[in-house]
């Protein structure tokens, strides 16, 4: 169920009223939740939400086993690890190995004739798997106690603002907040409904309308290079206030339920470097990815060669985590390959010795190429490129996209400066009130006229 | 109400409720300003629909005018046909929901912009002549000259998507899109198509298996404005014809229902038997780019059935040139 439908807000409104007149009876409360999480998951497949229970069960189950077994706890923490990622392969990853095989077989001499299962793709399952083989190392590294309430950590599982896309969550930090009485503020509704209006703001007017573009930028039959620059550059723009959007919309639809979620963007296009666009970009992935990859892997503690090789395999998986096609695996080893340079560059004081300007321009150029990577559906459609003609159609994409962006752009800037993320509501009540009218004005003339699923929703 | 209720109703009252009475208000206003010219949405069947009433208020050069539905629009190749018979072909076919009074609505308006064509052709399909066809905005934009008001919120947006359109060139959806690009790109197909052009879906449904013609009653009703705007075209001669149907969707009723179907149009549009163009039932379903639109294909071999009906239907002393 998207954010951007009639039912989720019926099912939002009708919840947050229940949830509230049941204050104070924790219970209660999270039976509400639990139920609109799982009426707002399984509303397109009940098969899914069948799924989503029982990865609940077992992770549940392994979580006390873990703690109660310690002797046990590496190879039941292995069997939970593979449970949870058995799922996510026969669901995302089953067809894209067996055709790969396939082919490669048939590069051999050999023919297969394979069963494809063809299955649906459960939304979020990525995150949630992620978020349970969190919650198990984080049991098992005895860093978390295992759960004993089974309805708050189904409501861990399934929490309805951040089931389809994230962020992904620890269980130090939102499960707790499913065990103990939460309670709602002024300060808290003004947040909330603030990062409702600017998420819907991003999804709505900045994101969708740039989505046909894209598709005429991308599309296979194009053999103009200008007009994958020019769908680059809308993509660019729209995969940053699609996902942006959702995370801040969930983000504030959680805080009217008392409920605080992290923040997934911190402003990625201000970043300076690789490395700070990662610290900005999907910032639960990225720390999902430091804490159970990267540092296990070693981390930078086995020297610069080693380092280089973590932070490829990291984000080659970071890229696979997307989806199962070679571009993503590419895209991530872009960034991985980003990455181990700017950290040799830096070593050598090269990256120090470059202005700030260049440094931005240079993480740009390294991110924007990423997304070109990352939206191709088959890197094999550059080759059908014969020619690069800029003409007024590519100019009014990129024109279109600096109209739409500047609301936001300006509302970051402003972040920027003062470092408080909620600077609108501290301008005062006149000033706060036509700057949230003029996002809700926009809302209200785009809403129904670009229906585009959020991207992120698919991984 | 609880104390501690208070600074949260108040903050719902003036962080949520007075930005979106502000935003509602300028919405109204904004839409009620809108309302007051209609505006057509960003849309493939829009566009055909302004780009053909904008033809047919120029005088245009046609011995044959064809008029019709989208199978005619997309069926016949205007400016081959033209070759084939020897003589200027326009086109001034639309869509089936424009019905027709609506196609007798842009053939008037031709006349009255002084088109004189030697002979009309009425070319439809069997499926639009089933339609249980209520007024819509398509019908009515080809009657009224101009597009009506949409119900109240539609208008303002659909302001904003044509602004958008014509501003950012969106390409329309699908394979429409690649072919023509924006709705500028199809308009002028359009035009250098001499009305017609070409369909590059791929998705052939029957609604039925063994289609059956038949005449609805709101389309039988509509069939008289058109016979009005035929009569004022004399001594223009008025053809009819039937555009194929896919073979696939054929079966043992299809051809009985078709001649019956075909007598009973001749007849409303005050056509005589000899007037009826001898056109085939069918044609392979690889022809086709929907069940009522021919693809590039079947149009280049229908535009030849078309020319040898024609050519059968006139006098050996008739020629469609002046």
């Amino acid at each position: 169920m998207s954010f951007v439908s009639l039912p989720f807000v019926v099912l939002a409104l009708a919840s947050l009223t229940l949830y509230w007149l049941l204050r104070d009876r924790l219970v209660p409360q999270n039976v509400v939740l639990l139920i609109a999480s799982w009426v707002c998951y399984g509303w397109t497949n009940l098969t899914w939400l069948a799924l989503l229970v029982g990865l609940t069960v077992v992770n549940f189950t392994l979580g006390l086993a873990i703690e109660r077994r310690r002797e046990m706890s590496r190879v039941l923490l292995i069997a939970g690890i593979t449970a949870n990622l058995g799922v996510l392969f026969v669901y995302k990853y089953y067809d894209f190995f067996v055709l790969n095989v396939v082919e490669a077989l048939a590069a051999l001499g050999f023919r297969a004739d394979p069963t494809l299962l063809g299955l649906a793709l459960p939304i979020g399952i990525s995150f949630h798997v992620f978020q349970l083989i969190a919650y198990l190392v984080d049991v098992s590294r005895g860093e978390l106690a295992a759960r004993r309430d089974p309805l708050a950590f189904a409501c861990f599982v399934a929490y309805f603002p951040q089931v389809a896309a994230g962020p992904i969550e620890r269980g130090a930090r939102l499960l707790v907040q499913f065990e103990r009485p939460r309670s709602l503020s002024a300060d808290a509704v003004a947040k909330g409904s603030w990062l409702i209006v600017l998420g819907t703001f991003m999804k709505v007017v900045v994101a969708d309308p740039l989505g046909p573009l894209v598709d005429a930028g991308f599309d296979h039959a194009n053999t103009n290079a200008a007009s994958l620059v020019a769908g680059t550059l809308a993509f660019t723009a729209q995969i940053y206030a699609d996902f942006c959007g959702y995370s801040l919309m969930a983000k504030g639809i959680s805080a009217l339920f008392g409920i605080e979620l992290v923040w997934n963007f911190d402003r990625p296009y201000f970043a300076t470097s690789i490395q700070d666009f990662w610290r900005r970009w999907h910032m639960s992935l990225s720390r999902w990815l430091r804490d159970y990859v990267y540092i296990p892997l070693g981390g930078n503690r086995a020297g610069p060669l080693r380092t280089e090789f973590n932070l490829l395999a990291t984000m080659a998986l970071a890229g696979l985590w997307h989806g199962a096609a070679w571009n993503f695996v590419v895209w991530g080893l872009l960034h991985g390959g980003a990455l181990a340079v700017a950290r040799r560059a830096s070593r050598v004081g090269l990256v120090q010795r470059l202005p700030a300007a260049a440094t931005w321009l240079l993480t740009m150029v390294v991110v924007v190429v990423g997304w070109m990577v990352f939206r191709m559906e088959t890197l094999g459609a550059l080759a059908n490129l014969d020619h690069f003609a800029w003409g007024a159609w590519h100019s009014a994409v990129v024109l279109l996209v600096l109209v739409l962006a500047a609301p936001v752009a300006a509302v970051e800037i402003a972040q920027w400066r003062t470092g408080d993320p909620y600077v609108v509501l501290g301008l005062g009540g006149a000033r706060s009130t036509a700057v949230t009218a003029a996002l809700m004005f926009g809302i209200l003339l785009f809403a129904g006229q670009f229906k585009v699923q959020f991207i992120y929703f698919q991984f | 109400m609880s104390p501690a209720m208070s600074p949260i109703l108040s903050t719902v009252a003036f962080r949520i409720l007075a930005p979106l009475a502000i935003a509602g208000l300028a919405f109204v206003a904004g839409e009620t300003w809108a309302m007051r010219t209609g505006v057509p949405a960003y849309g493939i069947d829009e566009t055909i629909l302004d780009a053909q009433a904008d033809r047919a208020a120029r005088r245009l050069d046609a011995d044959v005018l064809l008029t019709g539905d989208s199978s005619g629009l997309v069926g016949v190749d205007a400016p081959r046909l033209a070759r084939l018979m020897g003589g200027s072909v326009q086109s001034l076919s639309t869509m089936g929901n424009v019905g027709p009074a609506g196609w007798g609505a842009l053939v008037g308006r031709a006349r009255a912009a002084g088109t004189r064509p030697r002979v009309v052709v009425v070319l439809v399909h069997g499926g639009v002549l089933g339609h249980e066809l209520r007024g819509n905005e398509f019908e009515q934009a080809a009657l009224g000259g101009a597009w009506p008001p949409q119900r109240f919120g539609a208008n303002l947006r659909r302001r904003l998507k044509l602004a958008l359109g014509e501003f950012g060139r969106y390409p329309m959806p699908g394979p429409w899109g690649r072919m023509y690009g924006d709705a500028e790109g199809l308009r002028r197909a359009v035009q250098s198509g001499q009305g017609t052009v070409t369909d590059p879906s791929s998705s052939v449904r029957c609604p039925s298996a063994g289609f059956t013609f038949g005449i609805s009653e709101p389309i039988a009703a509509r069939l008289q404005t058109l016979r009005r705007e035929l009569a004022a075209l004399a001594p223009a001669r008025a053809l009819v014809g039937l555009t194929p149907l896919p073979a696939g969707c054929a079966g043992a009723a299809t051809e009985p229902s078709r001649e019956e179907t075909l007598r009973r149009l001749a007849a409303a549009i005050g056509a005589a038997p000899t007037d009826v163009l001898a056109l085939p039932a069918t044609l392979p379903d690889d022809q086709f780019a929907g069940f009522t639109h021919l693809n590039a294909a079947g149009r280049g071999r229908f535009t030849v059935l078309l020319a040898d009906g024609l050519r059968r239907a006139l006098a050996p002393d008739e020629t469609v040139r002046r």
